[in-house]
Parts: C-alpha cells; sequence; structure tokens
C-alpha cells in the first residue's frame, strides 16, 4: 500500500494505491474523519479496526488540533518497531491546509506540499515537484500533479497498479466532507498526464542532441 | 548509498558512480567504487562499501597475478562470483549479533557489482555483467544497469538514449543521470567517477578534469530538461 498526500492552497489530495480493480481495497486504507482524513500506510492491519473507530468519533466542529492530538496519542501507545505509520490531511481553522504523517512512538512531522508514505522512494517525487510545483498551481493541476507522481512511480516502480491501481480524494477548503474522485475526474487527469508525457518525451530528444 | 551506471554505445560502454559513502557518522565523498581488471575490463561496486571495495581488489589481485588464466570475460565473471561471495560472508559474519542474526541496520543493505568490458578474446563483444547477492552473486548479462538509487536514474535514463547512442553520448547521458539523482538523493554525490571502455582504448578512467568539464558542458542540458518539463507541462 502506497500513497501520496499534495496540499495547496484551498485544496489537499490523498491518493492510495490498492489491489488492481478492487474499489474496497483500494479505499479500505483511507479513513474519513469528519472534515478530516487519516492515510494508513505499512502494516497497518492492526490498526485499522481501532482508528477507524477513533476516526468515526469525529465530529464535524472538533478543531484540527484536537484531531491531531487524538491520533498523535494514539501513536503514541504503538510499539516503536511497529511498521504502521499514517498521514493525517486536512485544513487548519482559517484555512491552511495540512499534512501531518505520525510513526509509532509518537513521532509527527508536517509536510508541505507533498507527502509519500508506503515506502516509496522520496527522490523520484523530489525530482518532480522541483520541476513542476509552484504554489500558483490551478487545483486541476494540483491533482494532475499528483496523479503524475502516481503514474511515474507505477511506471518506474511498479507500485501502484496503473491506471486503475490508484484513487483520490479530496479534501476542499469550506466543504464539509472528502469526496473520492470518480473515475471519470481520474481517467481524465490521467489523459492530460499522458499527453504531457508524450509531450517530454519528444522534448526531451532534442536534448542530447544539442 | 550510491548510483551505479553501465551504459551501452554502439562503439563501447560508459561506466559512472558517485563517491558518497553513507554511515552511521554521517557521509564522506571519498568512495574508489571502480578499478580496472585488464586492458579491457573493469569492475564496479555499489551498496555496502566494505565488502564491494574487498571484493573488487581481491578480484584485481587475481586478475592481475595470472592474467593468461583470465583471458575471457567468462573466466573473470566466473572468478569474481566466488569472490564476491567469500567477501560478502565474511563481512556478514563480522556483523552479526550475540544471537547470530544480522545487526538490523544491515538488514535493508545490499552489495553489488558490475562487471563490464569487451570480451576480446572470445565473443568480440561488449559485455555487462550484474552480480547481486540475491541470486547468491550469479551472474546476468545486461544490456544495461542502473543499480543502487535507481529511481529517478531509471526514469531519466529512457527519455535521453536512442538506440545507436555513441561513447560520447552516453557519457553524457550517464552524467545527466548522475547530476538528476545527486541533486535529490542525499546518499548519491561527491565527485563522479567515469570511465569508457572502447575497442581503440580499452577501459579508460577519466581524469578529474575531463569529469569536470562533463559537468559543465551538460548544465545546458540540465536547464533544457528542466524546460522540458515545464513545456510538457503546458501542453495541456
Amino acid at each position: 500500500m502506497a500513497l501520496i498526500g499534495l496540499a495547496q492552497p484551498g485544496q489537499v489530495l490523498v491518493l492510495a494505491s490498492g489491489a488492481r480493480g478492487d474499489e474496497s481495497a483500494i479505499r479500505e486504507q483511507v479513513l474519513t474523519a469528519g472534515p478530516f482524513v487519516l492515510a494508513l500506510h505499512g502494516d497497518y492491519g492492526n490498526h485499522l479496526v481501532p482508528l477507524q473507530t477513533l476516526c468515526s468519533g469525529v465530529a464535524h466542529g472538533l478543531s484540527a488540533f484536537a484531531f491531531l492530538d487524538g491520533i498523535g496519542q494514539y501513536f503514541s501507545a504503538v510499539h516503536p518497531d511497529d511498521g504502521v505509520g499514517a498521514v493525517a490531511a486536512g485544513f487548519f481553522p482559517g484555512g491552511n491546509s495540512f499534512l501531518m504523517g505520525f510513526s509509532p512512538g509518537g513521532a509527527r512531522m508536517m509536510f508541505f506540499p507533498w507527502v509519500l508514505g508506503g515506502g516509496l522512494p522520496e527522490n523520484v517525487g523530489s525530482y518532480l515537484m522541483s520541476n513542476l510545483y509552484s504554489p500558483y498551481l490551478s487545483h486541476q493541476d494540483g491533482l494532475d500533479l499528483c496523479v503524475l507522481l502516481a503514474m511515474v512511480y507505477a511506471e518506474v516502480l511498479r507500485r501502484f497498479g496503473y491506471p486503475d491501481g490508484f484513487n483520490v480524494i479530496r479534501l476542499s477548503a469550506g466543504s464539509e466532507d472528502p469526496i473520492w474522485l470518480d473515475q471519470p475526474h481520474m481517467s481524465a487527469s490521467i489523459a492530460r498526464n499522458q499527453i504531457r508525457l508524450r509531450a517530454l518525451a519528444r522534448l526531451m530528444l532534442g536534448v542530447i542532441d544539442r | 548509498m550510491t548510483l551505479a551506471v553501465a551504459l551501452r554505445g554502439s562503439n563501447g560502454l560508459v561506466l559512472a558512480s558517485d563517491s558518497r559513502m553513507t554511515g552511521g557518522l554521517g557521509s564522506a565523498d571519498v568512495s574508489e567504487k571502480f578499478l580496472q581488471v585488464n586492458r579491457d575490463v573493469g569492475v564496479m561496486t555499489y551498496g555496502l562499501a566494505e565488502p564491494g571495495n574487498a571484493g573488487i581488489r581481491a578480484l584485481v589481485d587475481i586478475v592481475k597475478g595470472d592474467p593468461a588464466s583470465y583471458s575471457t570475460m567468462a573466466k573473470i565473471v566466473h572468478e569474481a562470483t566466488t569472490i564476491f561471495q567469500s567477501a560478502f560472508w565474511e563481512f556478514l559474519s563480522q556483523h552479526r549479533s550475540p544471537d547470530g542474526s544480522l545487526i538490523p541496520e544491515l538488514r535493508s543493505e545490499i552489495v553489488g557489482f558490475v562487471i563490464a568490458g569487451f570480451d576480446g578474446n572470445k565473443t568480440g563483444q561488449f559485455q555487462i555483467y550484474q552480480l547481486e547477492p540475491e541470486g547468491w552473486f550469479a551472474p546476468s548479462a545486461q544490456e544495461q544497469v542502473i543499480a543502487a538509487q535507481w529511481p529517478v536514474a531509471q526514469f531519466v535514463v529512457p527519455y535521453l538514449t536512442y538506440p545507436g547512442m555513441s561513447v560520447a553520448a552516453a557519457l553524457d547521458v550517464a552524467t545527466l543521470a548522475m547530476l538528476v539523482t545527486s541533486a535529490v538523493e542525499p546518499t548519491v554525490g561527491g565527485p563522479m567517477h567515469v570511465a569508457t571502455v572502447t575497442l581503440s582504448e580499452g577501459f579508460s578512467l577519466l581524469h578529474d578534469r575531463e569529469v569536470a568539464q562533463l559537468v559543465e558542458g551538460n548544465q545546458h542540458r540540465l536547464l533544457e530538461m528542466r524546460q522540458a518539463w515545464v513545456e510538457a507541462w503546458a501542453v495541456v
């Protein structure tokens, strides 16, 4: 199970991998908690039910700080050798987006604008983000960048089933519930990125020649 | 870690690696990961530095001590299998916990080797072999190798290579693979080591000044690659 999170002004995206063609397995690791999301990675099997219970008790109106504190307390009690990890996503009061990583023993780290989970090597993401990320990306471009990361990881590492092995849940500032993007949205994003990757191949051809 | 690259050109081979060693005490850019085995063959290591260096040094000593017995690539590679296995086992035996298990820091570490060169006395071919512990260092013949911290280079190299590419072009590709990886991967860095294998020159390690020229001469290509990304993104 691998995941990618991307935060930008007004939008947070969490992209999760799973078994090809099995929608429930794809989405199992991503828990919704009121207006927030908690995405699990690693050996999360033993933690799924307690974290589901914890997340289902999160009410609308709960502050992001209280939500993050609750998740932090849970992970503080997890043995440091446990291979589970999690990324919480949402918005702080005032509208700033967040991606917060949690590790066993209670270690927390704030990420911006992107985070990986599930053992994906960071260098590929760093390479793409260093070329393409801008704080002024539109929300559609943010989605496409998140999907492009997954497409490249799929191509290079075979870590995501492609093209139907990953799904994206979107959190929008000011809206109540995170929403899973439907297949037409995903297909359109993949198609746009395929056009970009074809263009990239064409443009790269000239690089060695000059 | 390392990035180890062996690329095939129409008229020879290119080998490249970085020089960074990383460990519990930090990192240093002093690692020698390449050696010349004979006129036409070189050996490169990646991953764990200690068994890697021990393995390549032992191979070079044995081949240089009796060159007539190692006149073909097959004979060198066969000998290397035993030597690398022995170096790795010795390393493992020195790094075990009292209960016999491998110390945790080493459980996800590997060591690997690339032997590349021109097999003039038997097949008349440029050959690249990769040896890793997963197959008990059984050699596997490869068209090219991108090993250790390979993901970024694995993504970039196919965009830059083309059939019939010359050694000169492959040098640029290897340099670009190294530069883009070291820019985003902290365990890859330091001065590059680069060698070519050609019919006329055999195995030839580039001098520091030649490597510096490669790095400088590819700066415009790095910028063009960045521009290619920006332009490709904007087509939609």
